[in-house]
């Protein structure tokens, strides 16, 4: 064959793979899967279809997982801005009720089944924290954020999920309900803050006392004429110092200094402060009037009291606190991987009660913890993402 | 008529006679002059250097000998409980007679509480600080000045400078501008109407920059409480808050210049909070440097910029 044949079969025989791949690509269509693949016929091959019938969430019926042997559990993965556990009997299985951010919605857990309902789907908007009273009956709703956040209470129907909404206060600052429902808040006036009592029963307002300063942080007790604690807001570069309001009067106690910061009881105060240079904690005996100095240091705002009443749950990292608290930690600029401890008011002694990274592989920065009454078990939310965990001391 | 002179500070404080050659009685001096109920104080005997053989002193509290204090010049011991008065007594027996010193204190609290009119965002627990040109709000508490009927007059100072032009009575809460420096020193003495100091107290008052936080802001769950300085966009939209902490509140309120820049470029779109910034996904992807400049023109130090990494 000479060469120019040789050249033009090979030439023909590339246009028609190119035709080939051409109408491959842009004009083939696949068949069903059944024409594509080969029956390999192997044995027992046939499958039995199984209808799915297992429920599809909404959000009435979502579930929280409850069930493991884990002694942490997480409640929620979204942000709670409040959360209270309630009991209908002492001997009936615990629930907890959480309100949802930015609408005021409020949720229930059973702790038993994991089964999450609506309770109050009364929306009020910019909801930015909460408090529910033991019963799960009463909240109080903070609405906005700053100086003009307004409070609200609500009133939850027996019959529906409607709550019954009163305003309380445009300025409010803080607020509370006690163990025996009572509220309690605290309002801006100028350069001054009011404690005030709102009576749901009459509908009226009774101001329990003025405090002489606007920066106030406080510590309620748990009734109105118990003791509860007061300071200026923390810097680590202002000084502090602790007073108490008790059976209506304000008074000073023998605590001082710079980023001063405290949690207590009537008995026992934990305190935290700057002392020659480093950030220290100790407990104040209000019996014998002593303080003694505690091994670690640590935030009063990470602890809570135990339902034994003599002692403190508190939560704590290995990391050094830094020299410039607890401003730092306000800020958002630190966050803390924390272990939960048992702080002995007696003792002033520290003991480890759970590692939480190894108990759930996550990094948890612990706020605004709670204790159950009934369970006595410790609620707490995670300042990383706000979420809603559960600590099962008790078992 | 003897005249002496002395060379010594220290001589001529424990000198027994003034200038004009007048016996001055021994006084005791306490070290604070004004204590805390169950502070440590030190008290030392002046005017007394006539420590001759036979001479014996002998301290004594409310009466009660203190132990182990014979003849010593200065000694310590803890004040006692709030509102309650104490003597504090020096008996001094030579052989030409028995002098007495005595020196009331009745320890009480003066609490000075510090209250910058800057600002912080409103998740923030703590308490602001000052910075250059801000306002600060002072508040006096004195632990039982209810037991001054007739009032007590109140002299505040910024530095050498006395405020609301001199003592007034009952005047426990001041305001100043927070001058140029580090620091500022505030002092304060309250005396009764005739005179006689029940308390004074200084303290340093820092003075810091403002600066700058970057937080993400969201409608639902409010302003996200950790600062970023890398943000990346996944969903389609997020807004994020400029914080200028220890601004200035008046600067804050009514700013003269706040300014968003992207990539170098002026960003004037915000909405009515000029601290807040939409921010939305296009088909493109890259990153940005996202930056906001808060500052006040007639107080050049009332003023912080910042700037984050934006990635999409």
């Amino acid at each position: 064959m000479n060469r120019t044949l040789l050249i033009i079969i090979g030439v023909v025989m590339a246009l028609v793979l190119i035709a080939v791949w051409v109408y491959l690509l842009f004009f083939n269509q696949p068949g069903g899967g059944d024409d594509n693949f080969a029956d390999l016929n192997f044995a027992n091959t046939d499958r039995e279809v199984v209808d799915d019938t297992s429920p599809t969430f909404s959000e009435e019926e979502a579930l929280v997982e409850v069930s493991d042997d884990s002694v942490l559990k997480q409640l929620t993965t979204e942000p709670v801005i409040g959360f209270q556990e309630v009991a209908a009997t002492a001997s009936s299985t615990p629930v907890v009720y959480y309100l949802k951010p930015g609408t005021g919605h409020m949720m229930s857990i059973d702790l038993e089944t994991g089964e999450e309902e609506r309770v109050s789907g009364t929306t009020i908007p910019n909801a930015s924290r909460g408090v529910i009273s033991i019963t799960g009956q009463l909240v109080l709703i903070q609405a906005g954020q700053g100086h003009q956040a307004e409070l609200l209470l609500g009133e939850l129907s027996s019959s529906s999920e409607e709550l019954k909404l009163t305003t309380l206060s445009e300025t409010v600052l803080d607020f509370t309900i006690t163990t025996n429902n009572e509220l309690l808040y605290l309002e801006g006036d100028g350069g001054y803050t009011t404690i005030k009592q709102y009576q749901p029963e009459t509908k009226t307002t009774k101001t329990i006392l003025t405090i002489p300063f606007a920066e106030t942080a406080i510590t309620w007790g748990n009734e109105v004429g118990g003791v509860h604690y007061i300071y200026p807001k923390a810097s680590g570069q202002l000084e502090g110092y602790l007073y108490q309001v008790a059976n209506g009067k304000f008074s000073r106690l023998p605590v001082a200094g710079y980023g001063l910061t405290a949690y207590g009881t009537a008995d026992y105060v934990i305190i935290s402060r700057q002392l020659t240079g480093r950030y220290q904690s100790a407990i104040f005996n209000r019996t014998l009037d002593q303080t003694k100095p505690l091994e670690m240091a640590l935030l009063p705002e990470k602890c809570v009291l135990e339902n034994t009443k003599s002692s403190f749950v508190c939560a704590d990292s290995t990391t050094a606190l830094k020299t410039d608290m607890p401003d730092l930690w306000y800020e958002g600029g630190v966050s803390y991987v924390d272990n939960f401890w048992r702080i002995d008011t007696a003792s002033s002694s520290a003991s480890l009660l759970l590692d939480t990274k190894k108990e759930s592989g996550r990094e948890l920065d612990i706020i605004n913890l709670v204790t159950g009454q009934n369970s006595g078990d410790i609620y707490f939310q995670n300042k990383n993402d706000q979420a809603l965990w559960l600590y099962q001391i008790s078992r | 008529m003897i005249l002496v002179f002395t060379a010594s500070p220290a001589a001529a404080q424990l000198s027994p006679y003034d200038l004009a050659g007048r016996a001055v009685a021994p006084e005791i001096r306490l070290d604070p002059e004004f204590p805390e109920p169950n502070e440590e104080v030190t008290a030392t005997l002046t005017n007394f250097n006539d420590y001759a053989i036979n001479t014996t002193i002998t301290w004594l509290l409310d009466g009660v000998k203190i132990s182990d204090t014979n003849n010593a010049l200065n000694i310590s011991f803890n004040a006692g409980a709030e509102r309650k008065t104490q003597t504090i007594s020096a008996v001094i027996d030579r052989s030409s007679g028995r002098t007495i010193a005595n020196q009331d204190l009745r320890p009480a609290y003066l609490d000075i509480i510090v209250e910058p009119q800057t600002h912080t965002p409103s998740f923030y627990q703590g308490r602001a600080l000052p910075s250059k040109g801000s306002l600060v709000n002072l508040t006096a508490l004195l632990s039982d000045s209810d037991l001054y009927r007739n009032g007590l007059l109140y002299t505040w100072r910024v530095g050498r400078v006395v405020l609301s032009g001199g003592p007034i009575y009952n005047n426990n809460k001041v305001s100043f501008e927070v001058p140029y420096g580090r620091d500022v020193v505030i002092s304060l003495d309250i005396t009764t109407p005739d005179g006689i100091t029940v308390a004074e107290k200084n303290i340093i008052v820092p003075s810091v920059s403002p600066y700058l936080r970057f937080y993400e802001a969201s409608s639902l769950f409010g302003l996200r409480t950790i600062p970023t300085t890398n943000l990346v966009l996944i969903g389609n939209s997020t807004a994020v808050r400029a914080e200028p902490y220890h601004l200035d509140s008046r600067v804050y309120n009514a700013p003269s210049i706040a300014e968003w820049g992207v990539s170098g470029q002026d960003y004037s779109d915000v909405g009515s909070n000029p601290y807040e910034i939409t921010l939305q996904r296009t088909d493109q992807t890259g990153s940005s440097r996202l930056t906001f400049q808060v500052r006040d023109i007639r107080e050049l130090l009332q003023g912080a910029k910042g700037s984050l990494n934006l990635s999409y």
